[in-house]
Formats: structure tokens, sequence, C-alpha cells
């Protein structure tokens, strides 16, 4: 009797057959209940007389776009989402720089011996941290932006003018094949650093990489000037009654944004850097020294490969967070990859379609700061044989 | 005499000790005396032109004359006595906690209390606040007296805070015959903490269950958890919340789901996954001997995660945690975005009206306060909470 009961184990108990049954059922459940809301959504897309295509990307879309490239009310909704794409691209980008840059210096100053600087960099940390970054968006353009002088009484730093019309720059303008030599000559720079770098070991040869770069760097910006020296020409920007002319312009909602994104991201950036550098123990510092090194070279020598490794991972996540705090561009009316994509939805009725086009979009840009976070990553962890 | 030359000498230390704390932190190097210079100039500027700006040029009657509305948004003035009985009632719980702690001294707890029933006193004389402020004040007295002497356990004390808020929730929206008061009503800084509050509680558990499955070694579970953290995780909250606000309603066409509901269930769906990426790291700590161990004894899957791998990994992630739901309290500021008039919403509508144009600064510095004021609370009350689950 006990034999018999011990050879046949009910199914659901036996250990073979319990999970596959379990993930039977768990997905079974998921496809259900999704294809039940799928059904739900394109059952209310019928009564509203919509397709489930995306051909009304051709279409017109008959507004205009404040800032970004070119954009008539003749060009398609595609465009239209280009156009957002660029923006949230370029935000994106001056974002992470110029933040990067804040941070570094705030977390330096964070590290500080000095008790004022330290304290200056902790106030505004804190600050920055302890409130939401909407906030500090929509203080920066109506509180800060808006209320700046009007262009005749803008406020003058050198060439640079600040006013209500936003920010204006020297520009340097050059034909494309200018900007494209510019960038080859980048690209090739990178090449020969990781060429250099790939034949070394230990980081050994870090000044003959760095030679060869700025050399080839110089090199190309030569041939660049060279060939282009008679289309090049440097714009000031100069003030009108009403308007800034010439230089290069940043919409009062970019100049906001980007404030914002720098002065918020670069705290959070301060404090992953100090961390990093805190992490390095301190008896390498005092090891370096009693090597002899100088102060500096203790630095550059032998913390902070060691903090880079600690920093880089988290700082890939500062950067991620900037990706998609962008789209809070929306809030000011800049014409950003949400907000526009709001805009298409709204004026077409295929929000639908457009949202998964933004979910792609947004995943898309994430993946590919992630994916050049991992590579720099890879490039700075210790490499053993 | 004597005295008075010890009182020198005492004096003349002093005056030592500043000088080196002085020397040691501000001038101890040349470049630090430059940048001390230099600061010590750029903070007088800014320092100077703040404080001409916050006493001379800005309006702050702006403040008091809105702060109804920054409290509650444009919750009806004849139902404000629903908000001040939750009031009553969150007095209430919380004396009830004091006192079973036994901790809190009272002489401190006295002084606050009766400081800020006189202020209301003054303030409100006739008015609603003038009539529930001191109730609410008394029933913190009531409830630490309660407290003290009935001594409840643990889950009892969650049932209370659960059932609190649950009842507060429909006190504020419920038909008590003259018609209730619909939420597209509730707003203000009762609409922010109403919505963190209801995230954290429904985003917390969410994500523990998902930290579970994408540590699961059945590998469709394991996968599905993975696909819906990294999508979640790969875009902005923003979009989630109008996804929310504009799917649900296809999802569900037979349902009514209110605009506050649904911001509620996007910032919990888009903040599981976050949460759960924090437990997961917390599940991963727990050694494996642990699991081995209480196999062992006999315990059953269900029992092992409950009874031991949890508990661990989760009081390693409190730091973490309370770090993210920090960051959910000031990402709800997102919802004024899709149109609620949270605090953040409030503060768009009060600058948009002409009486009162122009004050951005005024308005927006103040919500940024109330803003960091909780953000800090948070950040202390999970120092205090580190500190007691240490068991080491």
């Amino acid at each position: 009797m006990s034999k018999h009961s011990t050879d046949k184990i009910p199914f659901y108990r036996n250990a073979k057959i319990l999970p596959a049954l379990t993930q039977a059922a768990v997905l079974l459940a998921i496809v259900a209940g999704g294809l039940l809301l799928l059904w739900n959504v394109k059952r209310g897309m019928e009564a509203q007389d919509l397709d489930t295509s995306f051909h009304f990307l051709g279409r017109p879309a008959g507004f205009r776009i404040s800032e970004g490239l070119p954009f008539s009310p003749e060009d398609s909704y595609l465009k239209a989402f280009g156009v957002g794409l660029y923006n949230t691209f370029r935000a994106t980008v001056f974002g992470i720089l110029l933040a990067t840059v804040l941070g570094v210096i705030a977390g330096t100053a964070r590290l500080s011996s000095n008790w004022l600087v330290n304290r200056i960099a902790f106030t505004y940390i804190e600050i920055i941290r302890n409130t939401p970054l909407l906030v500090q968006l929509v203080f920066w353009y109506f509180a800060v932006v808006l209320q700046l002088p009007n262009v005749r009484d803008a406020i003058t730093i050198g060439p640079i003018f600040f006013s209500q019309r936003g920010l204006a720059i020297p520009a340097l303008r050059a034909p494309i094949l200018f900007w494209g030599t510019c960038l080859l000559g980048l690209i090739a720079s990178f090449l020969i650093w990781l060429w250099v770098k790939r034949r070394s070991v230990e980081g050994e040869r870090t000044r003959l990489a760095l030679w060869l770069v700025a050399a080839n760097l110089a090199l190309f910006g030569l041939i660049a000037y060279l060939i282009f020296r008679t289309s090049l020409s440097i714009s000031l920007p100069e003030l009108g009654t009403f308007r800034v002319t010439g230089g290069s312009t940043l919409s009062p909602e970019f100049t906001a944004l980007l404030a914002a994104l720098i002065f918020y991201f670069g705290a959070f950036i301060a404090e992953v850097i100090r961390g990093g550098i805190m992490a390095v123990p301190k008896g390498q510092w005092e090891a370096g020294q009693a090597l002899g090194l100088h102060y500096l070279e203790v630095l550059r020598i032998i913390i902070l490969p060691q903090a880079l490794r600690i920093i880089i991972p988290p700082l890939g996540n500062v950067y991620l967070n900037l990706t998609k705090a962008s789209s809070l561009a929306v809030a000011i009316g800049f014409p950003d990859l949400f907000g526009l994509s709001v805009t298409i939805g709204s004026q077409s009725g295929y929000s639908v379609q457009v949202m998964l086009m933004v979910l792609a979009s947004y995943l898309l840009l994430t993946l590919t700061v992630a994916g050049l976070m991992i590579l720099l990553n890879r490039n700075v962890q210790v490499k053993t044989r | 005499m004597t005295s008075s030359g010890t009182a020198n000498r005492l004096m003349r230390s002093n005056r030592r000790a500043a000088v080196a704390w002085l020397h040691s932190h501000l001038f101890n190097s040349h470049i630090n005396t430059v940048l001390t210079l230099v600061t010590v100039t750029g903070l007088f500027f800014v320092l100077r032109s703040l404080l001409l700006w916050a006493f001379t040029e800005a309006q702050w009657s702006v403040v008091p004359a809105n702060f109804r509305l920054l409290m509650v948004g444009t919750y009806p003035i004849g139902e404000m006595w629903r908000i001040w009985l939750g009031v009553v009632g969150f007095s209430l719980v919380t004396g009830f906690q004091w006192g079973r702690a036994r901790r809190t001294r009272l002489w401190v707890l006295t002084t606050f209390v009766v400081a800020a029933a006189v202020a209301l006193l003054i303030i409100h004389t006739g008015t609603i606040a003038g009539t529930f402020g001191p109730i609410a004040v008394a029933a913190i007295y009531l409830g630490y007296l309660v407290g003290w002497f009935a001594r409840p356990s643990n889950v009892l004390l969650v049932l209370i805070w659960a059932s609190f808020f649950l009842g507060f929730i429909i006190l504020l929206g419920a038909d008590l015959g003259a018609g209730g008061v619909s939420s597209t009503l509730w707003g203000g800084l009762l609409l922010t903490l109403l919505i963190s509050i209801v995230a954290i509680l429904a985003s917390f558990p969410l994500g523990i269950v998902l930290a579970i499955m994408r540590t699961s070694k059945l590998p469709i579970v394991s996968m599905l958890a993975t696909i819906y953290i990294e999508l979640i995780r790969g875009v902005p909250l923003l979009v989630v919340l109008f996804i929310a606000q504009l799917f649900v309603p296809l999802f569900f066409p037979s349902f009514f789901v209110p605009k506050i509901l649904r911001a509620m269930i996007g910032i919990s769906l888009f903040q599981a996954a976050y949460i759960a990426e924090n437990v997961r790291g917390g599940l991963q700590a727990v050694g494996k001997g642990q699991t081995e161990a209480a196999r062992g004894l006999g315990l059953n899957s269900f029992q092992t995660l409950w009874l031991i791998v949890l508990p661990q990994a989760l009081r390693v992630v409190i730091p973490a945690n309370v770090g993210q739901f920090i960051q959910l309290f000031k990402e709800t500021s997102l919802v004024s975005v899709v149109g609620l008039t949270d605090l953040l919403g409030i503060g768009n509508v009060i600058v948009a009206n002409p009486n009162w144009s122009g004050l951005y600064k005024e308005i927006f510095l103040t919500i940024a306060l109330i803003y960091g004021f909780f953000s800090y609370a948070m950040s202390s009350a999970s120092y205090a909470l580190e500190r007691r689950l240490k068991t080491d």
C-alpha cells in the first residue's frame, strides 16, 4: 500500500511537472490579459473610425515648430517626429556634457579642505536634490529666463548676451564639409587612442597616446582650415532693438531646460564623483606620498584610475536619468520628442501609434547611452590576463 | 578679580581656538586663502541681493492669500470639515503611536503642540481652523494616553493606520446626503501626499513580487519580469503617466477610472520596476547558506522566502528604497503636466491669476520649500529606521 503511494506522486506535487505548469499558467494569464486589453483598444479605435496602421505619418502636419530643424506646416507628421527626436537629442547631449563639467567642479569643491567652499557645494547639492526637477525647471523658465531684461538692456558677458529672448553666443559659420572633416578627425583620434591603449597593459602609454591624439587633431584642424579658409567666418551676436542678430541664439525654452538639467544632474554627478574618490582607501594616498610622488601625481596615477572604476557605472545611471528627464521640457513648451508627439497624437487622433513610437524612441536613446557607458566602463576596469 | 582673570583667560583661549580653526579650515595654503577670499566676496554679493530681494522686493502676501489653494487645491470650503476630521484622526493615531513607544519626552511634545494651538487660535479665531485645530491638539494627547496604557501589537498598529487612511480617502469623496466631493476638486499638497502614499503602498509589494519573479529559477517567469523592468526603466515617467491617462480608458472601456486613479496607477507601475531592482540587490545579498539552512530545517520554499530571505533582504535595501520613495514623492509633481492640480499644478494656477501675475519666484520657492521639507523628513525617518533595525 505504502509502496504504491510513493510510486505514484500526484502531478500537483511532482517537482518536474510543477514548474512547467506554473510557467504555462503565468504565460497564459499574461497573454490572455494582454490580448483582452489589446482587443479593447482596437475596438475603441474602431469606434472612433481610426485604423491601426501607420499611414497617417505621411500626411501634412499643419502646425509650426518653433525651433530645431527647418519645418513648415506642409511637412509630414513623420518629419515633425524627427524634429522632436533631434531636439531631445540636442538637449540630452549638451545636458550631459555641461552637467558633467558642473558635477566635476562641485564634486571637487565638496572634497576641498576649504571649509567655506565645501559648505557651499554641500548646500547646493542638498537644495537641488531635495526639490523636484519639474519645480526647478518651471522656476528657471518663468522666474529666471522670462524675467531677464529685454533685448535692449541684455546682460552682457563679453560676446554672450542673456535676455528674455534667451541666450546669444558667438557662432562659427562654416560649410557642412568642414564639420564633416572635423568629425572625421575626432573619429580618427579615437581610433588612435584605442589602438595605442590596446597595445599597452596597465596604461603606461597614456602620454604617448595623448601626444598622438593631439597631433592628429591639430593635423585635421589645419587641413580643414586650409581647405575651407575662404568660407569660414565667426559670427558675433549683436544687439538690435527687439532682437539679437548674428551668432547663435538659444531659445528661452532651451536655455531654461539646459539650465535645469545641468544644475539638477550636476548635483547628482557631484555626489557620484565624491563617492568614487572617497571610496579609494586612504592608504593609497599615503602610500603614494610615501613613494615621493607629488599630490597631483598621486591623484592622476593612483587615485583617479581606481576611482573611475567606481564612478563610471553610477555616472551612467545619472546620464540615463538625464536622457529621460529631458521629456519634462513639455512643461515649458519646448518642442521635444514627447511634446511634439503629444501634439501629433492629439491632432491626428492616432495617439496609440504615436505613443508606441515614443516608447521605441526613448528605449533606443537610453539603450544607446547605456551601450556607450558599457564601452567606457570596459575601458577603465581592471585588465587581467 | 580672579573670576575676571579666568574669564579673560577663557576668552583668550577661545580666541586662539577660533584663529586656529580659521587657519586650518580657510587659510591653510596659498591656494585656499585666495579661494576663501574669492568665495567670500562672491557669497557676499549673492547673499546681499538675495536678502534685499526677499525683504524688500518680494511680495510674500501671495502665499498666505493662497494658502488654502496650496494645501487642498479647489476643495470646496463648505466641505473642509472632512479634511479637518482627517487631521484630527491623524493626530489621534500619531499620538497613539508616540504613547505606545513611551519614548517621546512629554514636555517637548507639550511645548510644540501648545505653541501650534496658540498660533492657530490667534490666526484663525472663529474659523474652521480655530475650531478643529485645538480638537486636533487634544486628540494627540488622547491618543498618547490611550497608546501609553493600551500598548497594542505591531499588527494592530498597522491595521489602525491602514483603516485610518482608507477611511480618510472614503471620507474625502463620500456622498453624505448632500452630494460627494468629486475627485477632480482634490488638489494641492493634499493630492500630492495622497498620490505619494498610495503609490508607495502599491509599488512596494509589486516591486517585491517583480524582484522575486526576476530571481526565480523558472525561465519564463524570470524573463517576463526582466522584460517588464527593463522596458519601464528605459522610458521616462512622463511618458508612462501620459500613456496611463490615455490607455486606461481604452483598456477598460466599461469602467470609469478617475484621472487621479490613472495617475496613481501610472506612478505605481513605474516605481515598482525601480523598487524591484533595489530588492533584487537585497535578495542577492542574502547568503545562499540561509536558504540551504532553511530548507534543511524542513521549511518549504514559500516559508523560506517569507520567513528567512525576505526579512534579511528588505533590511539591506531600506536606504535604497527610501531614496526611491523620496524620488517618487518628488516625481508626483509630474502629474501637473497631465492636468492634475497637485502642489505644482495649483502653483501654475495661482501664477496664472492676474491678481498675482509675475509672482513666480515667491510661489515656486514656497512650493520648493514644501517639497524640500517632506523630502528631508523622509530621509531623517530613514536614518532612524536604519538605526533601529541594525542588528549587529
